[in-house]
């Protein structure tokens, strides 16, 4: 066995320790296998192998989990972004409306410019979160933030807001409305959270979507546009394939699928898709036009339903790994790496 | 058996202060883009069963939300640390910004006095007077009390404070401590009437519809926060002949205002909501309100006998004569204000 692939070898056997690790190699696995046809499995292979490089048995195997989204960003040995590898083409505009959506206070904190705030005119104090008794009140001083020229921080993107590769994750409304889960009347945040999957959003967290016409994704050519797969930095709920009527839909027109998470707490074995999901490169704020931020309000419930025993992520992690066993897993994960390095 | 996430954790939560201190500083105080590439993975805190945020600040806010109450005392005191020892040696503005962002997001109270020493009197708030905007929003996130009222007033006391933010910096103060606007509006009267002058000066529309805005809003937070009986009281002794006084008792009474003033047939007023007007309570009004109220004809008559024969005479030479005891007083006209008729 060559070293590369011994290494290789250790670290798939280290990252499957974890259940936050095994989660990942499923999507690693459902982006490769038949059928799904994502990704190639020297693809993932070559992003084993730098993992591999990366990692050292000194760490805890909770680290693996790190090295995957430092290589997926670039950060690995070979410095190759591995970011929107599912690349779709944009769909012609159908006069749809994608959406992203971001808390109050990575607003005010990565897109308001700090020239805007300090320049000499009155400018508007735009609290970090609105607060209960005064919702109006910051849409209000939101809606004239906006409708400045200068407000927007030079260089500032959607999607994660940092110099390190990332992704803009949009939803759309191409496929009309969401079926099913819990009734969200007059609670769009909670709705939008729990829809889109984002477990990193919590009660009490105060939610801003941001809506953006089709078209003006067709003003930026370059922007690279893809379907999600296990190296697109998903969060925790994350998965590349659900076997659902939906989901299939979704993926027929190169779309992902979110996991609902309202549907998850209320029946974690049912059909728990969401809506449809793709990744971009970050977009510059600047350069979207007819971009529109409105403040869909507070997230008022708990992301997940403690289970009777274990956690929540247990919970998901058995729901992913479904029949399969951590061994087979690793197997069937090494079989395919190492296969292509054949 | 204690899963690793658990253990993670614990240890955290065994830090002293000047550890939290340190491990904050690791994260905030990162300025050449290959550290800030790896910073928000530095944040990621998802194997210690903390699902990864939206951001380097969005996880450290969960971070601590995930810690027991005598551990977030310890976090708070380390973060506030951290931003009253920060030098521009080791931090960029941006770092400060998260820094606030966090003193606002996790509440820390120690946070409320540190502003005016880092900002207010500070080399940060010379360099950077956009921290004072973020110190603002940061300080709309704390409950009223008297130790936000006494951070914010602090803050809009000092050296730095730049003018164009008294109107925010007031409103927070007339929500914490509503008893005390009166005062307040007299303490922060220089920076008003710097700003107002400044804007009557630079002839934009743009800037004096702001101002106008700005005014608008602090009246209602007034009206919101103020119980009707203080602002009554305070009518009989509030002073027109001051610019910021005058505006805001146009902006009060005014046609647009949120409450109005009435005089009744023998001779009494009322404050009374617009919105309710079963809420109402009597005003005492002092001379100068009572002539201002007069010129600027926001009193209503509530009943077609105001003012009595012979009422409105006494009231004007009462007020004249209290006008010219005042040295220096200036006319009681304000600049003209699109809603007072």
């Amino acid at each position: 066995m060559s070293p590369i692939r011994s290494n290789v070898n250790t670290f798939v056997a280290r990252l499957c320790l974890t259940e936050r690790g095994r989660v990942i190699a499923v999507n690693m696995l459902e982006s490769c296998e038949d059928g799904a046809g994502l990704v190639a499995a020297e693809f993932l292979s070559s992003f084993l192998k730098d993992c591999a490089e990366l990692d050292d048995p000194a760490l805890s195997p909770l680290d693996c989990v790190r090295i995957v989204a430092d290589v997926a960003a670039g950060d690995g040995p070979a410095r190759r972004s591995y970011l929107r590898h599912g690349r779709q083409q944009v769909q012609p505009d159908g006069g749809y409306v994608m959406t992203n959506v971001l808390k109050t206070g990575s607003f005010h904190h990565f897109l308001l410019s700090p020239d805007y705030k300090a320049a000499s005119g009155l400018s508007e104090v735009l609290p970090l979160e609105p607060t209960l008794d005064e919702p109006e009140e910051y849409t209000d001083v939101l809606r004239s933030i906006l409708s400045r020229s200068d407000w927007s921080k030079p260089g500032a993107t959607l999607g994660r807001p940092y110099p390190a590769s990332s992704n803009c994750w949009l939803s759309t409304n191409r496929f009309g409305a969401d079926g099913g889960g819990p009734d969200y009347a007059d609670d769009p945040a909670t709705q939008a959270r729990d829809e889109r999957g984002l477990i990193d959003y919590e009660d009490g967290d105060w939610v801003l979507e941001v809506r953006i016409p089709e078209a003006a994704l067709h003003a930026l050519p370059t922007l690279e546009v893809a379907r999600p797969v296990f190296c697109d930095l998903g969060n925790s709920r994350f998965r590349v394939q659900q076997d659902t009527a939906k989901a299939t839909a979704f993926a027929q027109a190169g779309w992902g699928a979110t996991v609902h998470l309202g549907k998850l707490r209320e029946a974690p074995a049912a059909d728990v898709t969401g809506v449809a999901e793709r990744v971009t490169a970050p977009i510059p704020v600047h350069a979207i036009n007819g971009a529109e931020f409105r403040l869909l309000g507070r997230v008022s419930t708990q992301s997940h339903k403690p289970p009777e025993s274990g956690t929540a992520d247990r919970a998901f992690h058995d729901w992913v790994l479904g029949a399969r066993s951590a061994d087979e897993l690793q197997q069937r994960l090494l079989e395919l790496a190492n296969g292509a390095q054949r | 058996m204690i899963d690793a996430s658990t253990m993670a954790i614990a240890q955290f939560q065994g830090l002293r202060v000047p550890q939290y201190e340190l491990f904050l500083k690791e994260r905030l105080s990162l300025t050449a883009e290959a550290d800030l590439r790896r910073r928000d993975r530095h944040c990621n805190f998802e194997p210690w069963g903390i699902p990864f945020g939206e951001s380097h600040l969005d996880s450290l806010t969960k971070l601590f939300r995930k810690l027991p109450a005598d551990t977030q005392e310890r976090f708070r005191n380390g973060l506030v640390d951290t931003f009253r020892h920060a030098t521009q040696a080791e931090f960029s503005a941006d770092g400060i910004s998260g820094l606030i962002y966090l003193i606002g997001m996790t509440k820390s109270p120690a946070g409320l006095e540190s502003f005016c020493v880092v900002l207010g009197s500070g080399s940060w708030g010379k360099a950077h007077p956009e921290l004072f905007y973020d110190a603002l929003s940061a300080l709309y996130m704390f409950p009223s009390s008297t130790a936000t009222y006494r951070g914010v007033r602090s803050l809009a006391t000092s050296g730095c404070f730049p003018d164009k933010f008294v109107f925010d910096a007031c409103a927070i103060m007339v929500r914490s401590s509503p008893l005390r606007w009166l005062d307040d509006l007299r303490d922060l009267s220089v920076r008003f009437d710097r700003l107002i002058e400044r804007i009557d000066r630079s002839n934009s529309d743009a800037e004096r519809n702001s101002l106008a805005e700005k005014e608008r809003k602090l009246a209602r937070s007034l009206k919101q926060y103020v119980p009707l009986a203080d602002i009554a009281r305070a009518l009989e002794r509030l002073d027109p002949t001051r610019s910021m006084e005058g505006r805001l008792l146009r902006r009060l009474l005014g046609q647009s205002g949120t409450l109005t003033l009435e005089g009744s047939e023998d001779d009494q007023y009322h404050i009374v909501d617009r919105a309710d007007p079963g809420r109402r309570t009597r005003a005492s009004l002092g001379p100068q309100v009572l002539l201002a109220a007069l010129k600027w004809r926001l009193i209503r008559r509530s009943h077609p006998g105001w003012p009595s024969a012979g009422m409105q005479d006494h009231i004007v030479a009462a007020a004249l004569r209290r006008l010219a005891s005042v040295e220096g007083a200036r006319p009681t006209e304000a600049p003209p204000l699109a809603e007072a008729t």
